[in-house]
């Protein structure tokens, strides 16, 4: 081996030893420094818990009292654009309902006619009146009328005098102890009740 | 290589060597006393609050700081509530659509 490289390999040893030194000094000191970190993050925690135990309560006051009224506050906001996009859900459904009892149809006369008979059914009995709007009275006639030759034994009359409702009907029996309501309004108003959680879910709002 | 030639070299090298090694020792000592210091710094003050607690002075300063951190909460919560009332209002037509068509669907009779 010549001197020159007798020399660099001497060099390059203690370089080697140096760097090594400095090395492990720096990795002591990192980890002094992150137990010290470590230990100053334990003694912040105890003293925030030790002081919550002291004036814990009067803190606890000062957070429910701002973040608790914004809290209720957002809620009921949050609630209340639920319930506007609900209502424009079941006003939506009653526009139908008014065009489908406005049009007359066939599909409407389908519709008194099973709302007559599940009135029927509900009342139960020999005798049915059955009260309607102005406008379906001819259409509850002729519905009775053909009800009256499929169900034979049962009377079914028509209450001359109209009801104030959107379409649909309502039905008595003859001493007036039952009633039933099955106009369209009403049994909006009972999905509405029963269903309205439901409708949330359709729209994804819950 | 004269023999007094790897002499100094190697003189030169231990010194070097030698060097490193006190500062190494300075990096540690450095990094100890700082550690020392955090810990200590951590210590007095949550002695201090400590003792500011249960005198009940400082109170008005520790509510004031929750305030000041209950404030950046509530624009938290605000700002999500008002995220979601934004969400709300874009409900797509068809969704809406399928809410009516189911609502009609309970209402008139099978």
């Amino acid at each position: 081996m010549s001197t020159i490289d007798m020399e660099a390999q001497m060099i390059e040893k203690a370089v080697d030893e140096r760097n090594q030194l400095i090395d492990r000094a720096k990795e002591r000191a990192e980890r002094f420094l992150q137990n010290a970190k470590n230990e100053e993050e334990r003694i912040n925690s105890d003293v925030e818990r030790h002081m919550s135990i002291i004036v814990g309560s009067e803190i606890r006051a000062v957070h429910d009292r701002i973040v608790g009224r914004v809290n209720l506050e957002g809620r009921r906001t949050l609630m209340g654009a639920k319930m506007v996009l609900i209502e424009d859900v079941f006003t939506k459904a009653k526009d139908q309902l008014v065009q489908i009892a406005e049009s007359g149809s066939n599909d409407y006369h389908v519709v008194l006619k099973k709302l007559i008979i599940e009135a029927g059914h509900a009342i139960g009995g020999e005798n049915l009146i059955v009260s309607a709007n102005k406008r379906d009275q001819e259409h509850v006639k002729s519905i009775l009328f053909d009800l009256g030759k499929e169900l034979d034994g049962i009377k079914l009359e028509l209450d001359t005098t109209p009801v104030e409702t959107l379409g649909g009907v309502i039905a008595r029996n003859r001493d007036g102890t039952k009633t039933y309501y099955n106009t369209l309004e009403g049994r909006l108003m009972r999905v509405r009740r029963i269903k309205e959680s439901e409708v949330a879910v359709k729209l994804g709002v819950v | 290589m004269s023999m007094e030639r790897v002499l100094s070299m190697s003189g030169r090298l231990q010194k070097l060597l030698t060097e490193a090694q006190a500062e190494a020792e300075k990096i540690v000592k450095d990094a100890q006393r700082q550690a020392d210091e955090m810990i200590n710094v951590a210590n007095k003050e949550a002695e201090r609050k400590r003792v500011r607690a249960q005198r009940g002075t400082g109170l008005e300063e520790m509510l004031a700081e929750e305030e000041k951190k209950a404030m950046k909460e509530a624009d938290k919560v605000v700002k999500d509530y008002e995220k979601q009332v934004e969400d709300l209002k874009k409900v797509p037509e068809r969704k809406i659509s399928e809410a009516v068509d189911y609502v009609m669907k309970e209402v008139l009779p099978e």
